[in-house]
């Protein structure tokens, strides 16, 4: 069985393709989002989803959130006695997820395709892939967040001859892709994107006006007031995309916070973010070759693309509204169960094929001469162009700068600018040349193969011995090798996990706990009712707690709706 | 062509719409992920066979009328939406039609806005506070007019300004089809007008500073760029070059402005003429016309001062007499002696310094650079050093010996220079320290025999040495002798 991942920046989903195209799984407190947050209580146990969420306000120094944005860098973050890298946090909310996949499938699950951000470079994929490694899954194939979300709004909707751009603005990422269906057939034109913008990042705005109105600064809030206080923007962030204005009222620790913000504020506080919008959306339109008229739809997903400034910003640039998806925030997961659907073959969607590019230009680094006969270095010469359809093998001929040159080194760099210093370095090759030969007989053929996972492989091949040189790709910070791999995964294995049959119980508590620390006038109500629950617990009679996690779960309801 | 009508079996009066067909057909059994070669080939006859039908000059009748169609469509705003909410329809929609903008206005309205704009920011909010822009074509073809505009024409446009206009018109990347070397070059073209401006001479200083480790005052600067804009003359040059430093700051400035362009494309108010004479007279390497007038002008000066000093001790001498019994009488023509012979030892001093490095250069010039007399070039040193041993023969002539040593560091040095291959064994002997140190204890040698100090005869040998260096460069350039020795 494969199950079709999308591991999110603020939520997760999982899922499968079935019987009747492509399902969800719930999880333990019966919702499809898991929240992607890492928590460890005090025994040391670790807790994942809506329980680590809620315990990210009322504990913030032991729980971690929005990780897959250092994804693919060496960052570790101490929770209780231990690090982890972001790997390892992504792993612990992709096994979470497993146990909801198992519970329901009543089998162990193996492999999965996970949906990652088409603007994802390559130490980031390799840091998703080796996340499933750490849960102990074999990746199958990592899919691009908007071609997933295309492969469940084409299926859905089944027009033929279509061309259409997804629009993803997640909780930490920004992706475009153009696309084209026909025949069977999903075509990725183009994907751009911002691997560095997202909901988040909108939510990082509304504070800083926020804390800058009131004449405060961030340091005045402790951990556990900030993350109070981000809670209460990001609830009024959520309410701007249905009314015209919200307010935030509130004690939060010793400041007294009002504080009003309207739409044409936000827009206005926003106007940066959007702008950085704009240059993706250009971007893969010019690159897909396409007029915006010749687009018949626009498809807005991720829960970030809620808000009205988004499909004003489309409407602005397009002249045409946007479609959003039915459920924003589980377009891609639908999109990843019906890739899972693919790579299983499944016999329903045999006729579907799906074809994706590579989201970044590859190259080397080279010299020219000019017409005065100076040397310019560190030039940019693309092998592989953006926005190729993968699988991809393409070849260039370079040559030496010099008569009598021993040796050619080839750095290898993946970016778009035309100068190597701005782009990232991912490797590099020293071939050895022929000094006896003229420039022209010491060619060396460099052959670059992007495959359909986003693996790229080196060749170079001197002309004049034919010996074929490949490249290691140098081992950056950010990467895992294969021991390390292991040990990290007979490391995890010994971290004691929550059961499953616990979540909700867990999940209640860490919810009291959490309005214990919002609202200053029902602490003592609420302390009561914790410790009781805990005594109700203590007792471990299956049927008692039962009946009081409902009582309790109900009196926290009334009590937030209260407040 | 043909072959990629074939592999998707079609006939070449194909449609776009059975083109796409043929394709997904025969996707399913070339699928990317399992046949990723024959994959590859199917998607570029694929792309080749659509692209040709699109292009098709039959089909041109049908391309019209959709556009026309699709013209009409984004006027209308579509609205539909799935989701229970409705969308806000209040977003003001531009449906600017690309043919009713006037891009030349345009173009200059941004160019204007480039040059006046004080800082990169600026220009940025103004860009993205535009409303035409918002629509991508208008954007793309405004951004590539821009441009074309400022490659033929650099405007007062600095490096923080055109880094803005280029990220906001998206064409500072790999894929846009502009060289970059033409557009560094431009940069720098723009970078350094926008520095001319008076306002800006503190940031050109700076740049100079940064540049040679030496940051120049503002006011000389700005004495320096005047000079550069007028046109030039011997007099002012020469009093330019009587005040210290000043040459160095002008070469600084003259290599600043050039970058890594030509004197073609320096600034237009800059007089080129005048830049390219202190360029030559400050820049290191070669000895050039310009370099030897100024430095002569210089060091007339220098050994006037010298002259001066040394008449001034012959006067004090007069009125403080180290014998103050024959009091001293001021003898007019001594003192005129001694001044012009003080004066014009020290010139020539100078003089044969200046004349050695022109001598040192013109016999080391590679044998491919033409000659008015080619073996007069490749003959000097060793003619020079055969009639300085007959000379020292006869003994008609004293201190001959001088010579031969400096014809002997000069054949060392004529080798080295026009040697191709830089590991070879003249270069080795004359670039390593045991070779310096070889070379020096021969040459120190040579004078001690000059001096009787010793009896091994170091001056033929000297003579054998510089022959035998001189007749192996000459072997080693024989291909430029004679057409027949090339081919051996």
């Amino acid at each position: 069985m494969i199950v079709g991942i999308d591991l999110g920046t603020t939520h997760s989903l999982i899922g499968y393709y079935g019987e009747q195209g492509p399902q969800l799984f719930r999880n333990a407190l019966g919702d499809y989002l898991t929240p992607s947050v890492v928590s460890v209580d005090e025994a040391g146990h670790i807790l994942v989803g809506a329980a680590a969420r809620d315990r990210l306000i009322s504990h913030p120094n032991s729980s971690v959130a929005a990780f897959k944005r250092w994804m693919g860098t060496a960052r570790e973050v101490q929770l209780g006695q231990r690090s982890f890298r972001p790997e390892e946090l992504s792993a612990l909310v992709l096994r979470s997820l497993l146990a909801d996949a198992e519970a329901a499938l009543g089998e162990k699950v193996q492999e999965a395709v996970i949906s990652v951000p088409a603007y994802f470079s390559d130490a980031q994929r390799k840091a998703t892939r080796a996340a499933g490694e750490l849960a102990g899954i074999k990746v199958e194939r990592l899919i691009n967040e908007p071609t997933a979300a295309a492969l469940a709004y084409g299926l859905q909707e089944r027009r033929e001859g279509s061309r259409f751009l997804v629009f993803d603005l997640g909780g930490g990422t920004f992706d475009v892709s153009v696309l084209e269906m026909f025949e069977g057939v999903v075509e990725v034109h183009a994907s751009a994107g911002d691997n560095y913008l997202g909901g988040e990042d909108f939510l990082d705005v509304l504070e800083t006006a926020c804390v800058g109105d009131l004449k405060l600064r961030t340091d005045d809030f402790s951990p556990v007031e900030r993350g109070l206080l981000r809670r209460r923007l990001e609830l009024a962030k959520r309410s701007l995309s249905q009314q015209p204005e919200v307010s935030v009222t509130g004690l939060i620790g010793k400041h007294d916070i009002q504080w009003r913000v309207d739409q044409d504020r936000f827009l206005h506080l926003a106007e940066p973010l959007l702008q950085r919008m704009r240059m993706p959306l250009e971007r893969a339109l010019r690159d897909a070759r396409l007029r915006p008229e010749q687009l018949d739809e626009i498809v807005l997903v991720g829960g970030a693309s809620r808000m009205p400034l988004v499909s004003r910003l489309i409407a602005r640039m397009f002249g045409k509204l946007p479609l959003r998806h039915v459920s924003p925030d589980e377009a891609i997961a639908l999109g990843a169960c019906v890739a899972a659907g693919l790579k299983s073959r499944n016999a329903k969607l045999e006729e579907v094929i799906l074809t994706d590019v590579c989201p970044y230009t590859l190259g080397v680094e080279i010299g020219q001469r000019n017409t005065q006969g100076q040397v310019q270095n560190g030039l940019f010469s693309p092998i592989i162009e953006r926005n190729s359809v993968v699988p991809i093998s393409r070849e260039s001929s370079y040559w030496p700068m010099t008569e009598r040159q021993a040796r050619l080194s080839l750095k290898i760099y993946q970016g778009e600018n035309p100068m190597v210093e701005n782009n990232i370095k991912l490797g590099e090759l020293e071939i050895a040349l022929n000094p006896t030969l003229s420039i022209a007989a010491n060619e060396v053929v460099v052959r670059f193969t992007y495959d359909i996972n986003g693996v790229l492989q080196v060749e170079a091949t001197p002309k004049a011995n034919g010996l074929r040189h490949e490249l290691l790709l140098q081992q950056n910070p950010g990467m895992l090798s294969e021991e390390e791999i292991h040990a990290r995964l007979a490391a995890l294995s010994e971290l004691k996990i929550h059961p499953r049959a616990k979540q909700e119980n867990l999940a209640l508590l860490a919810r009291a706990e959490r309005l214990f620390e919002e609202y200053l006038s029902a602490r003592q109500v609420l302390q009561q009712w914790i410790g009781h629950f805990r005594q109700v617990l203590e007792s471990q009679d299956e049927r008692l707690i039962q009946e009081h996690r409902k009582t309790f779960s109900d009196a926290l309801d009334s009590l937030e709706t209260q407040l | 062509m043909n072959w990629a009508f074939e592999l998707l079996g079609l006939a070449p009066d194909a449609d776009v719409a059975s083109v796409k067909r043929a394709y997904a057909r025969l996707l399913r059994t070339t699928r990317p992920d399992e046949d990723p070669e024959a994959f590859q080939r199917l998607h570029a006859a694929y792309k080749m066979v659509l692209a040709h039908v699109n292009t098709r000059p039959a089909a041109t009748a049908h391309p019209i009328a959709t556009q026309a169609a699709l013209a009409q469509n984004s006027e209308a705003v579509q609205v539909q939406s799935p989701s229970p909410q409705p969308m806000p329809a209040q977003a003001n929609i531009v449906t600017m039609a690309v043919s009713a903008i006037n891009f030349d206005a345009l173009t200059n309205e941004i160019i204007r806005a480039a040059t006046e704009a004080s800082n990169g920011q600026v220009l940025s909010n103004w860009l993205h506070a535009r409303e035409e822009f918002w629509s991508i074509q208008v954007k793309q073809q405004s951004g590539h007019r821009v441009l074309q505009r400022l490659f033929q024409q650099p405007k007062t446009i600095s490096a923080d300004c055109m880094d803005a206009l280029l990220h906001f018109f998206d064409l500072d990347h790999v894929l846009s089809g502009i060289e970059p070397v033409a557009l560094k070059n431009l940069r720098e073209r723009q970078t350094t007008l926008w520095e001319l401006l008076p306002s800006n001479h503190r940031v050109l200083a700076q740049r100079i500073g940064k540049q040679y480790g030496k940051y120049p005052e503002l006011g000389i600067l700005q004495k320096n760029i005047a000079l550069l804009q007028s046109p030039f003359s011997w007099l002012r040059a020469c009093v330019v070059a009587a005040s210290v430093g000043r040459v160095r700051g002008i070469a600084h400035l003259v290599q600043a402005l050039l970058g890594h362009g030509n004197f073609q494309q320096l600034p237009p108010s800059i007089d080129r003429q005048h830049a390219l004479f202190w360029f030559r007279a400050a820049t290191r390497g070669p000895m050039t016309w310009p370099r030897f007038a100024l430095r002569s002008f210089q060091m007339g000066l220098a050994a006037f001062g010298v002259a001066l000093a040394v008449t001034a001790i012959y006067f004090l001498r007069l009125f403080f007499p180290v014998d103050a019994s024959a009091p001293g009488r001021i003898d007019l023509s001594a003192t005129t002696k001694a001044f012009a012979i003080s004066w014009s030892a020290t010139f020539g001093f100078w003089l044969l310094f200046a004349g050695s490095v022109w001598f040192d250069q013109w016999q080391g010039l590679p044998e491919s650079v033409p000659s008015r007399w080619p073996w007069l070039r490749r003959l000097a040193i060793p003619m020079a050093c055969i009639s300085c041993l007959v000379v020292q023969e006869t003994g008609a002539v004293p201190y001959v010996e001088w010579l031969i040593a400096l014809c002997f560091i000069f054949a060392i040095r004529r080798s080295r220079r026009r040697g191709t291959i830089k590991n070879d064994f003249f270069a080795r002997i004359s670039d390593s320290k045991p070779g310096f140190i070889w070379v020096g204890v021969m040459v120190l040698s040579a004078f001690s025999r000059m001096h009787d100090l010793s009896d091994f005869p170091f001056i033929p040998l000297l003579a054998a040495l510089t022959l035998g260096i001189s007749i192996a460069d000459l072997w080693r350039h024989r291909a430029y002798l004679h057409p027949k020795l090339a081919r051996s």
